[in-house]
């Protein structure tokens, strides 16, 4: 220990600490990089639970009941439900309809920080509505990395909007 | 030129031993610069691990590129300085005959060896996790560490340039102060960013990263970004064009500060007062060891003279306080984070995500005293410090004493008193704002009583300031004592929704203070 001590007391000792943490510094990096996957499953939105005032806006979206003003907060919350819980299409399509710019943004967000399973659900929420305003948003999050399975069902959902279109 | 080089660095590498900045005596195994480049790889890595699957190549290139920028820049100016233009070479090499141009080449090299340490610190781990990325190609290994090079060695050979053309002026202690401002802040907002991607779950910080705003597009940085994450997606013959015009661009910085050194060897031998030791206030300092605010700061005459020195020294030295206060930005800047994002929350209340960054205030102004300890150690005028060694003192540690007390109730009392009225305006009841600061500055005082004695081992304003010193080991003694106040000021949060249970904390604290204060002068303490 003293002669590891002496060595490193010299400049070449310095010089030669430095280069076993540079070393140590790149196997890091290395694991790092053949992780990908590691990290993107820390890639996610976190929702609350579902509250009783949020399932019954749900139903009353689902069953195509009158419904009043909903503040940004409410649509949130339902788009959470959608995301959460398995929702009929005719909730995603109606919100679409209601709030179209809201969902736009939310899509958009969960494409760029969503799990695997979020966006994908995110993608089944577009497709309900077969809305075109999510087309610029679908595109920006194709010319970006996704989670592997992401990818294709982007191109799909592009295209099936684009048949729609014409 | 190589001699002198050589020598450079052979006085920079045994110089870190003697202990003087690593505050552990003269067999001291680790030098200060080591832990320098280790922030700067610890920084980088956590800035990767959050920005790894979630931003974009661009993005991923354009922050990476300018954090280490900022580093590199922030730590030539406020701790390599010295190796660009030294007053002191004038005593030593001053009759030698030794070309402007072969000093300012030996100067630059010897930068050179400590630039190129931080570069490589900050661009190894983008390096290797960018090219995984899958917008990147294999030519990201080769261009991503060209641009990275290319702009410390710019942003070094700029901050070489400014130092030779505004000397020490007060005009660059005011910058030096801003870029440690801006370091610590800089550091802070990776920390935070971090945290809040990775917990916060709502995807603001990405969507932020997917449109940065206009002020961030125009950077420097961002704009090599783009070109290096076009270039390793796929490159153009335009794109060549851009490399050689970065080149260039460090290139003639590097030559402009090459020259301006060379000239600025010739001032400084010829007798130019431009680079003379930095200027202080020698006025004398208002009242006297015996007056009353001394009095009432400290318990003893001999405690009276170190808070007196280090009062002294804060007022009169820009050099010490633009070390020692930056430190405190950290906790400045969690609180701006809290007010500005509506996570200020009274942590009396009861445990809740709102109240996280007040707490972490508290945690970040007694992680920053071991710093602020350390750094009162080291002065420009250590070797005064004879005077000191040879008074007749009975209690030798009261010095030591004094100088925690001045330093505590002047430099981190005010922020603490900020704390509470913050509290009491914006929490209900009032008065909840008046006992978290007062249990927060109970806190304080007893992290310093523990860091202190490891950080300030001996006399006051004794030891040789040394480079990389601010950065340095004292970040370990910072980890211990901010793990110490997390577990205080979390004691306190779970205890508030009992009935009287933070009063009781309270009490338990200022008893504890009592303790660790009567333990001290008990042990007494050597020089």
């Amino acid at each position: 220990m003293s002669a590891l001590k002496a060595r490193l007391r010299t400049p070449r000792g310095q010089l030669e600490l430095m280069a076993f943490t540079f070393g140590l510094a790149a196997v890091m990096a290395i694991v790092m990089a053949a992780n990908r996957p590691f990290f993107e499953r820390y890639v996610r939105e976190k929702y609350p639970e579902v509250s009783a005032e949020t399932a019954g806006l749900a139903e009353n979206l689902e069953a195509g009941d009158p419904l009043p003003q909903l503040t940004d907060a409410q649509v949130d919350a339902l788009y959470q439900h959608w995301m959460s819980l398995p929702t009929d299409d005719a909730v995603g399509r109606r919100l679409v309809e209601l709030h179209p710019e809201r969902m736009v943004l939310r899509v958009e967000t969960t494409l760029l920080a969503g799990s695997t399973d979020q966006r994908l659900r995110a993608l089944e929420l577009v497709e309900a509505s077969g809305d075109a305003r999510f087309v610029p948003v679908l595109q920006f999050a194709a010319d970006r990395p996704s989670p592997q399975g992401v990818e294709a069902a982007l191109s799909r959902t592009l295209q099936g909007l684009a048949s729609e279109d014409r | 030129m190589r001699g002198l080089l050589k020598t450079l660095l052979l006085v920079d590498l045994r110089g870190q031993h003697y202990g003087a900045a690593t505050n552990t005596g003269a067999g001291a195994v680790i030098p200060p610069l080591y832990w320098v480049v280790g922030q700067f790889l610890a920084v980088s890595w956590l800035l990767t691990a959050a920005m790894i699957a979630r931003v974009d190549l661009a993005f991923f290139a354009a922050t990476s590129l300018g954090v280490g920028a900022l580093l590199v820049l922030s730590a030539v100016v406020v701790e390599f300085h010295e190796a660009v233009l030294d007053p002191a070479d004038v005593e030593i090499l001053g009759h030698r005959p030794i070309l402007p141009r072969t000093y300012a080449g030996a100067r630059m090299a010897n930068l050179a060896f400590y630039v190129g340490l931080m570069t490589a610190a900050v661009t190894l781990f983008p390096t290797v996790v960018g090219v995984a990325e899958p917008q990147a190609g294999w030519l990201w290994l080769l261009v991503y560490p060209l641009a990275q090079v290319a702009v410390c060695a710019a942003v070094a050979s700029g901050a070489a340039l400014a130092w030779v053309h505004l000397g020490r002026g007060q005009t660059l202690v005011g910058l030096r102060t801003l870029l440690a401002w801006i370091q610590i802040i800089a550091i802070l907002v990776i920390f935070y960013g971090g945290q809040l991607m990775l917990r916060n779950g709502t995807g603001s910080v990405e969507r932020w990263a997917a449109h940065p705003p206009d002020w961030f597009r125009w950077l420097p940085t961002t704009l090599v970004g783009d070109w290096v994450a076009r270039v390793a997606a796929a490159p153009t013959p335009e794109d060549l064009g851009l490399a050689a015009a970065l080149l260039v661009g460090a290139l003639a910085v590097s030559a402009a500060a090459l020259v301006s050194l060379g000239a600025g060897w010739s001032a400084i031998r010829g007798g130019a007062t431009t680079h003379a030791p930095a200027e202080v206030d020698d006025r004398p300092l208002r009242g006297t060891i015996l007056g009353p605010w001394l009095r009432r700061l400290t318990r003893t005459r001999q405690e009276a003279v170190g808070a007196w020195l280090v009062l002294t020294a804060l007022a009169r030295d820009p050099e010490l306080r633009m070390r020692s206060v930056p430190a405190l930005a950290t906790a400045t800047a969690a609180v701006l984070l809290g007010l500005g994002t509506d996570q200020y929350g009274d942590p009396l209340a009861g445990l809740s995500t709102d109240v996280v960054l007040p707490l972490a205030a508290v945690v970040l102004l007694a992680a920053a005293l071991p710093q602020l300890a350390h750094n009162l150690s080291v002065s420009r005028d250590h070797a005064a410090a004879w005077l000191l060694a040879q008074a007749p003192a009975r209690d030798p540690a009261a010095l030591r004493r004094g100088a925690r007390r001045a330093a505590v109730g002047v430099v981190v009392g005010p922020p603490v008193v900020i704390l509470g009225v913050l509290g009491a305006l914006r929490w209900d009841p009032w008065w909840h704002g008046l006992l978290f600061a007062l249990a927060s500055w109970l806190v304080i005082v007893i992290c310093a009583q523990l860091s202190f004695p490891a950080a300030l081992p001996g006399l006051p304003l004794s030891r040789r300031p040394r480079r990389g010193g601010a950065l340095g080991p004292v970040v370990i003694v910072a980890a211990g004592v901010g793990s110490v106040a997390s577990l205080l000021v979390g004691g306190l949060t779970l205890a508030a929704p009992v009935p009287f249970g933070a009063p009781a904390v309270v009490v338990v604290l200022a008893v504890a203070s009592v303790a660790l204060d009567v333990a001290e002068r008990r042990r007494g303490g050597g020089r």
